[in-house]
This record gives C-alpha cells, sequence and structure tokens, in this order.
C-alpha cells in the first residue's frame, strides 16, 4: 500500500496519528449505517414485492374486463364513454427521514370519497364489464400510489447503500492502510534518526575519552 | 309516411324483404361462429367471415377489424336506406348515433380531449353539420327532442361536471324518441323491440345501479320511463325475489333470474347483458315467419348489428388468445 508523500516530523506523525483515529470512528459509524440501512432497504423490498405482485394481478384482472368490455362495444362507444373522468384526483407529497435519506410520501384526496363515484358513463349504451374494469383499476390506484412510494424509496436507500459502501471501502481499505502505512513509515523514520543520533553521540563520547584519557 | 296508413303497405316490403332473406344467407350464424372460435389460425376465421361478404384480408391487429367492421356498419346502412320503402324505420336504429356524437362533441369539448375519431357517421344528422350547430347553439338541423337533449345535457355538465349526469339526459330522451319514432311508423313489432330494449336497459341498469350501492334517487335519474315495466316498481323492489318476479310474465324473464341471482352475488354480471341480448334476439326471429313487411327489415337491421358486435369478441378473443370455449361463452345468440 502506497503511504502519503509527507515529511516523516514529528508534527505530522502527531497529525496523522490524529486523522487515522477519526477514520477510523469514522469507518466504524458508516459500516453501522450501512448495515441499517441494508436492514431497512430490505424490509422495504419485501413489502415492494407483496405490493408488485398484488398490483399486477389487480392490472391483469383490470385489462381481461377491459378486453371483453371492448369486444362487446365498439371502441368509438367505449372511447366516448371514458372520454371525460367523473372522479378527480388531487396528489399531496411531503418526505420522511430514514437515515437521512428523504423518501418521498403520497398522498391522495379524491374529488368524491363514494367508490361509486367512478364510472363517467349512463349505463344504456354500455357493458356491464366495463365497470368492473373501472372497478379493479379504481381499487389497485392506492396501492400503484403506495407501490410508487415504496419504488423511489428503495431507489433512494439503494443509492444511499451504495454511496455509503464506496465510503466505507473507501476508508477500510484505502485511506486507514494508507494513513497506517505513512505512520509506520515516520515512527521508523524518526526511531532511525533517534539511534542514528545515539550512536553519534556514543561515538562522539568515544572520542572525547580517547582524547582525555587516552584510552 | 305512416305504415299500414298512408302509402306504405306490407307488399310494398315485397322486394325488400326479398331482398334480405337472400343476405340473410350470408349473416354470421352459431355454425359459423362456432367455425371461427374452433378455426386452427387467424386465416382461416377470416375465411369463415369472407363466407358472410367480409374482406379476405387477413387482419393484423383488432384496430383492423374495428375499421372493417366501422366501414361494414356504414355500409349496412346504405343498403337498407336504398331498399326500404320507409326510411322511418331505418331512422329509429339512426337515432342512437346522433346520441353517440352529441355526447361526443359535449364531452371532448368540455374535457379539452381529441375526439374527432370518435363520431359514428350513421346518425341522421351528419357529424360535421352536427357539430356545427353544436358549436353555435343553434340546433337547425336537430329533431326538437334532440335539440332539447343536447341544450339540457350541455347545461348539467357545465353546472355539475359530471358526465354521467349528461349521459343519462342523453340516454332517455334517445330511447324517448326511438319510442316516438317507431309509433309514428305504425309497426307495432317496432314498438314491441324498442319497449323490450327500453326494458332491457332498465334491467341492466338496476342490476349495476345496485351493485354499487347506489340509492333510489340514482335509479330515477337512470331509468327510461317508457318501457313495460314502470321504473317506480323496480325503484321500490329492493329483493333480488321480487325483482326476479317483476320479470316473470316478460320475454327477459331468464334475463331477470339471471339478473336477480347478480344482485345475491351468485351470477356474473356479463350473463345478464347476455340474457338481455338473447332476449331481443329471441324477439327478432318473430320475423323470420313473416312472409313479408317491415319485420324482416328490422330484424336484418338488428341481427347485423349484433353480427359486428360476434365478428368484434371473436377477433378480439383470439387475439388476445382466449380458449374457443371461453369466446364461446361470451357470444350472444344468432339470428339466423
Amino acid at each position: 500500500m502506497a503511504r502519503l508523500a509527507v515529511n516523516p516530523t514529528r508534527m505530522e506523525l502527531t497529525n496523522l496519528k490524529k486523522r487515522i483515529k477519526t477514520a477510523r470512528r469514522g469507518h466504524k459509524l458508516l459500516k453501522d449505517k450501512r448495515d441499517e440501512l441494508m436492514k431497512q432497504f430490505l424490509e422495504i423490498v419485501r413489502e415492494n414485492q407483496k405490493l408488485r405482485l398484488k398490483v399486477e394481478e389487480s392490472l391483469m384482472r383490470a385489462h381481461a374486463s377491459f378486453t371483453v368490455a371492448s369486444a362487446v362495444m365498439s371502441p368509438e362507444l367505449l372511447e366516448e364513454a371514458l372520454l371525460y373522468p367523473k372522479q378527480s384526483v388531487t396528489l399531496d407529497m411531503d418526505f420522511k427521514n430514514i437515515m437521512s435519506v428523504n423518501v418521498p410520501r403520497y398522498q391522495f384526496i379524491t374529488k368524491s370519497n363514494d367508490p361509486s363515484e367512478i364510472y363517467p358513463y349512463g349505463f344504456a349504451m354500455t357493458s356491464g364489464e366495463l365497470d368492473d374494469a373501472l372497478y379493479a383499476l379504481s381499487d389497485t390506484l392506492m396501492d400503484m400510489l403506495k407501490l410508487a412510494e415504496i419504488e423511489k424509496s428503495a431507489q433512494l436507500l439503494a443509492q444511499e447503500i451504495e454511496k455509503t459502501r464506496r465510503r466505507v471501502n473507501a476508508l477500510e481499505y484505502v485511506m486507514i492502510p494508507q494513513l497506517a502505512e505513512t505512520i509506520k513509515y515516520i515512527t521508523m523514520k524518526l526511531d532511525e534518526n533517534e539511534r542514528g543520533n545515539t550512536t553519534r553521540l556514543m561515538k562522539v563520547k568515544d572520542m572525547m575519552l580517547k582524547q582525555a584519557h587516552g584510552y | 309516411m305512416k305504415y299500414g296508413e298512408g302509402s306504405i303497405q306490407d307488399i310494398d316490403y315485397l322486394y325488400s324483404t326479398a331482398r334480405l332473406r337472400s343476405l340473410e344467407r350470408g349473416l354470421l350464424s352459431h355454425d359459423r361462429m362456432d367455425r371461427m372460435c374452433d378455426a386452427k389460425n387467424l386465416e382461416d376465421a377470416v375465411k369463415v367471415l369472407a363466407e358472410c361478404g367480409y374482406d379476405d384480408t387477413v387482419p393484423v391487429n383488432p384496430g383492423q377489424v374495428d375499421e372493417l367492421l366501422a366501414e361494414a356498419r356504414n355500409e349496412l346502412f346504405k343498403l337498407v336506406e336504398s331498399i326500404a320503402p320507409d326510411l322511418d324505420i331505418v331512422d329509429v336504429f339512426k337515432v342512437k348515433y346522433d346520441y353517440h356524437n352529441v355526447k361526443t362533441f359535449l364531452k371532448g369539448e368540455h374535457g379539452g380531449e381529441n375526439y374527432q375519431a370518435l363520431f359514428i357517421p350513421c346518425g341522421r344528422v351528419p357529424v360535421e353539420v352536427l357539430c356545427e350547430n353544436l358549436r353555435e347553439n343553434s340546433y337547425k338541423d336537430f329533431s326538437s327532442s334532440l335539440r332539447r337533449a343536447a341544450e339540457e345535457a350541455k347545461e348539467v355538465l357545465g353546472r355539475t361536471n359530471d358526465p354521467q349526469l349528461a349521459d343519462f339526459v342523453l340516454d332517455n330522451a334517445c330511447y324517448k324518441e326511438m319510442l316516438a319514432l317507431a309509433q309514428q311508423t305504425n309497426s307495432k313489432f317496432l314498438v314491441g323491440y324498442v319497449k323490450l330494449l327500453i326494458d332491457s336497459a332498465n334491467l341492466r341498469a338496476v342490476v349495476r345501479s345496485r351493485r354499487m350501492g347506489k340509492d333510489a334517487d340514482f335509479l330515477r335519474l337512470c331509468l327510461i320511463p317508457d318501457g313495460t315495466i314502470s321504473p317506480a316498481a323496480l325503484i321500490s323492489e329492493m329483493n333480488p325475489d321480487a325483482f326476479e318476479a317483476l320479470y316473470n310474465s316478460s320475454p327477459l324473464a331468464a334475463a331477470g333470474v339471471t339478473g336477480a341471482a347478480v344482485l345475491r352475488g351468485e351470477a356474473r354480471l356479463t350473463s345478464v347483458d347476455l340474457k338481455c341480448d338473447d332476449a331481443l334476439t329471441e324477439y327478432l326471429k318473430k320475423a323470420k315467419y313473416v312472409a313479408f313487411g317491415e319485420q324482416p327489415l328490422i330484424a336484418f337491421l338488428v341481427a347485423k348489428e349484433n353480427e359486428f358486435t360476434a365478428v368484434r369478441t371473436i377477433m378480439a378473443g383470439r387475439f388476445a388468445g382466449l380458449s374457443p370455449d371461453m369466446i364461446k361463452e361470451r357470444l350472444r345468440d344468432s339470428y339466423v
């Protein structure tokens, strides 16, 4: 592992020791964050899978009813029946904080709370299958909205997990080894200097003794 | 001109009856429907259609089938108008297209949607004239009933933003005008047919409304008053058994039984539509035993319109990959 290009001084050593301490603490915290994010992510993904299956099943049911309705009614009559909607929906959105990730929360408000107020057509010229198709779609709308919320949350959490994982790996496999290597290098360098000094002093002492006493 | 009173007599229908009897041989019979359902591939199904006088080009998507049927519908009205001694009879069947076009215009204009492709050019008023009249609020080419209904529907839609209420106004007016026109022709057969049509529409409306949990006020708006069974009786009978009893002596008895079963949650709504349509076809079958008169003309017109639905059902089913049995259970009874 390459070491940092720094001067091997005591001051640098102190700085690096501070940095490695911070890096190790950060590494532990980020690892905890990643684990918690993974836990939350898995919970969301499991819920997402269940909801997606439910929504897909409902949509298939609605699609089957529409197929039958479109077979029994002429396309002009079918499209005219659905040309102008009776029910309208407004969407409100706020955010929820999961481990510093802001995930969206959707709330939708319908013009009428009566579930039977979704049929925008008269009954004389339309098929009953159309009622079933519209009911199935209306019934799925809540789940579809929940699914959109959950899928967006999962996507945002996955991005955050990816970011955190990169940070953890960068600290674990790059930054901390580099700092450790540099600290080791400076320590060794300083020790080497110390030993050089000691040897020099011993040599000077020998020379002085020889000069004074003739040893 | 009034049938039976003025210059139109049943013998005036000799030519049209003879012509239509020969054309009836080309109608899509039950046997042909089964062959279409059981055909190995789309090409074989189209061969059966070719026997019935349709184009033998194999459609590649359901949209092409719709185009084919729209063209056939236009041809049908041209043919019937060219041979019918009394055009008032044909007008009874064109009324619904006028009302459909009015609905399309009002909803399209109100919602700002693109609706030009949704008009059906088989009404009494040509589509361009109808749009111009509605745009200018002049209604000079409209019948008085259509004018009143269009004005009321426009006002209702503007005031409530509820397309369903506007549809109720137009549907009610449509059936009333159909009945009035049928009565003007003095054809008991046609009046009986329109009344049965109203009864059938009311039966389906009651079943569908009750399934949705709607109250009596809603039913009062959507039921059409001129059938053989009064809307008041339909509104007051909340019990499925009593509802079934209302239709006991009517040609819609089987539909009434199925409707009651749907209200009890024992049958599917599709079966009510099916039984109603079968009852209407059964009524039309009386025309088979009429040597000449307006009955074969009326029966042919309706049979042909039903045939379009059958073709659409079979082809849509085949495109969707449904099994022959699943397609067959959705097919209505055939006139021939």
